[in-house]
């Protein structure tokens, strides 16, 4: 009996160890044993449904239920909407007694219920009355409840809410924190209603994101649609539509704006890397199809996620503002140019480096690159804030990275790594008025010393943005397709660009002409040379530019800036020698 | 084609798949309750998409999805560990699944042939297989009500599945489905 079958008898027992199930995983990597892995299951599948159906026919008086095993065979779509009537009416039978308005599914961390019965530890099961308080203490703790209409909530680390049954509809009170809700939808007069101290948020059906600051409410809508009023100002309100977010503070309401991303995070499947004991859990997005083409190997895009998404639930770096990068896989993008995407997450809030790369990142990336077809030319990292410095450090150690795309990422100071960000292709992002951890002069400071180590740096800067420039950064028209053109070992393709096309060397100066191209909509503004030491100044022309440069015997080189209309700037480097 | 017989046609393509979708949930959660609330939970979801005209451009692929996260939150839900182990191999399973998608009416021959199969087998052979999948028996279960050691019963089933597998080629490949 050859292995695969003896463990495909296991799998059918239930009776694989741990290391079986890596063993299995392990043949499993080729076609052959997973078209037999197919087959075996269909057969256990198809013998199971025969034996049940017979049983079934034999008590022609027993009601078909949940597993009678028959029932699906007249399932049609009528059916299924008693079906879901039903299920719901059960649960409200059994759900909805003592003031019961819910039960917690899942419990991770330190998370806290009160009651009128006093405080205590909920798990998964526990019954949550009307005006429960929920609260998650630490970093890393989440708690997720079903109330009796199958409306589901999840409550991220620092959280608290109190959810209350009241003749008017359901009232989810949230102080602070961060709650995500997938809510069903509410009878006519009785809508659910989000409370924070800054807003209110009324949904009638939706799937929604709340994220609540001392004095401002962020609200996200994912389905459906949410008004969302200023508690200051009660004239004052904003229709969120689905793939809208608004932000409501004591000033009112801002209009909703820019459209979420449109691939849906369950799409994304889940894995871990391992090394030395430590664990790194990871989600990943597998382009549509890849398979069907054998020959082709596609792209890979790592994200490493801000300090507000560190733990273990694996589910918060692609939740929120942090799911912004999922922007680039649009459907017209995956459409054009199919890539995978993998998002980390990092366990603890030292960060993605501490001193050394994190110590399971390269065996994520060993991973992918191992069971999929993966262009390893083509490897590219991203990130947001503390991602966005992680991005610049594992590059800067991890030479396979063609590409890398720090969003408001500090600086990285070894002159080793600064030499191998200038042979490979780079866009950086910052918002000049972010004041946190990772401030603006961190990223100038870093394409600033790759452009004077002869590197060709896209870095757009914007001048009215602090921190909070993901969705602004991901959203850039032409990001995308500029990352899929870059390839390892290969200068920086594509727009924006900068090129040298004639040098003239003269006595004491240097004649240099060339183009700069700019994305389409961003037209160039000016285009200067430096050469460093304060010594810098316009070209004759800009797009077709000319520029007589002085030079110095210590002189190395000759950088070209074009600056177009959307603050980003973009160079070519003359190396003198 | 109206929004009525739209959902009728992607209703009838989640039934006519049942069979799969059952044997991926049900090879990664043991416990036959679970594996059917599991499905129906799918089947709520995926009914609850088309009313609210998601874009469902493949019901397989989005089905196995859900169910694949269904599974996860259950296994999160009983031990963490098992979600970090088994997680790969459910994607690997997953990919099995998809790699086959494009030979539906394959699968659906297949199955007819197998319960030709199975209607053919002698009772003795019929009653050791319905202990094992219909009353979810163990082969020490199994064995003990006919007198068998385990590894008797296990060498008997991977027998039996063995003569299966050779009928269904047999059945499909004389064009027997087509009589």
């Amino acid at each position: 009996m050859s292995r695969l079958t003896t463990l495909l008898d296991g799998l059918t027992e239930d009776t694989l160890s741990d290391a079986e199930m890596a063993d299995l995983s392990q043949l499993l990597k080729d076609a052959g044993p997973r078209a037999e892995l197919a087959r075996r299951l269909h057969t256990d599948q198809v013998i199971a449904t025969y034996f049940s159906e017979r049983a079934a026919a034999k008590e022609t008086h027993r009601v078909p239920t949940a597993t009678s095993g028959i029932w699906y065979r007249h399932i049609s779509a009528a059916a299924a909407t008693l079906l879901a009537v039903v299920g719901v009416y059960f649960l409200l039978a059994h759900i909805n007694r003592d003031g019961v308005i819910g039960q917690i599914t899942e419990v991770s961390g330190e998370t806290t219920m009160t009651t009128r019965h006093g405080t205590f530890r909920p798990t998964a099961g526990t019954r949550v009355t009307s005006d429960a308080n929920l609260a998650t203490l630490d970093g890393r703790s989440t708690v997720a409840m079903v109330l009796a209409d199958r409306s589901s909530m999840r409550l991220s680390a620092a959280t608290q809410a109190r959810v209350s049954d009241t003749p008017n509809g359901t009232r989810v009170f949230v102080s602070h924190g961060r709650l995500t809700a997938d809510i069903t939808r509410q009878l006519e007069g009785r809508p659910m209603v989000f409370v924070t101290p800054s807003a209110e948020a009324t949904v009638l059906g939706t799937k929604l994101s709340l994220t609540v600051e001392r004095d401002s409410t962020r609200l996200e809508v994912v389905e459906g649609r949410v008004r969302l009023t200023g508690v200051a100002d009660r004239s004052l309100f904003a229709d969120v539509q689905a793939g809208q977010y608004a932000v409501a503070t004591s000033n009112g309401v801002a209009p909703p704006a820019r459209t979420l991303p449109s691939v849906a995070t369950s799409l994304f499947r889940y894995g871990s890397a391992t090394n030395g004991g430590m664990v790194l859990p990871y989600r990943y997005y597998v382009p549509t199809n890849y398979y069907a083409d054998t020959a082709r190997h596609y792209p890979m895009i790592v994200y490493l996620h801000g300090i507000g998404a560190c733990g273990t639930d694996n589910e918060a770096q692609l939740e929120g503002g942090r799911a912004a990068v999922l922007q680039l896989l649009s459907p017209a993008n995956q459409t054009d140019q199919p890539c995978f995407l993998v998002a980390p997450q990092c366990p603890t809030t030292i960060g993605w480096f501490y001193g050394a790369p994190h110590p399971c990142m390269k065996a994520l990336v060993d991973q992918m690159i191992a069971a999929y077809p993966i262009d390893t030319n083509r490897l590219y990292i991203t990130g947001l804030g503390l991602g966005g410095a992680g991005a610049w450090q594992h590059a800067g150690r991890d030479p396979r990275f063609a590409t890398v795309v720090p969003v408001c990422g500090s600086k990285h100071t070894n002159d080793s790594a600064i030499a191998t960000f200038a042979a490979r292709s780079v866009w950086a992002f910052h918002g000049a008025l972010d004041l946190t951890a990772t401030p603006v002069s961190g990223t100038r400071e870093m394409v600033d010393r790759i452009r004077r180590a002869g590197g060709a740096v896209i870095y757009t800067e914007y001048p009215a943005l602090g921190h909070d420039i993901g969705r602004t950064a991901y959203g850039t028209p032409g990001l995308y397709s500029w990352i899929m053109s870059q390839e390892l070992g290969r200068p920086s393709q594509g727009v924006p660009c900068v090129r040298i096309t004639a040098v003239s060397p003269l006595k004491n100066s240097v004649r240099l002409s060339g183009t700069a191209v700019a994305l389409p909509g961003f037209p160039i503004t000016s285009t200067v040379w430096n050469v460093g030491a304060g010594l810098a100044g316009p070209t004759a022309g800009t797009t077709n530019w000319t520029a007589d440069v002085t030079v110095r015997g210590d002189t190395d080189c000759i950088v070209i800036v074009a600056r177009d209309s959307g603050n980003t700037t973009f160079n070519a480097v003359y190396r003198r020698r | 084609m109206a929004a009525g017989g739209k959902t009728e046609q992607i209703s009838r393509e989640f039934v006519a798949d049942r069979c799969r979708l059952m044997a991926f949930i049900h090879s990664m959660v043991k416990d036959h309750h679970t594996a059917e609330d599991i499905f129906q939970e799918v089947w709520l979801r995926f009914h609850r998409a088309i009313e609210a005209d998601e874009e469902i451009q493949d019901t397989a692929k989005w089905c196995r999805g859900t169910a694949r996260n269904l599974v996860l939150h259950h296994w999160r839900s009983r031990s963490r560990s098992r979600v970090v182990a088994n997680s790969e191999l459910l994607d690997r399973m997953e990919l099995a699944f998809e790699e086959q998608d494009s030979s539906r009416e394959f699968w659906q021959q297949r199955e007819e042939a197998l319960r030709h199969c199975l209607d053919g087998l002698p009772e003795k052979s019929r009653t050791v297989l319905a202990m094992k999948y219909d009353s979810q028996l163990t082969a020490e279960a199994v064995g003990s009500r006919l007198g068998k050691s385990p590894g008797a019963i296990m060498v008997m089933l991977t027998r039996l599945r063995q003569a299966l597998e050779e009928c269904v080629t047999a059945r499909m490949q004389t064009g027997a489905l087509s009589e």
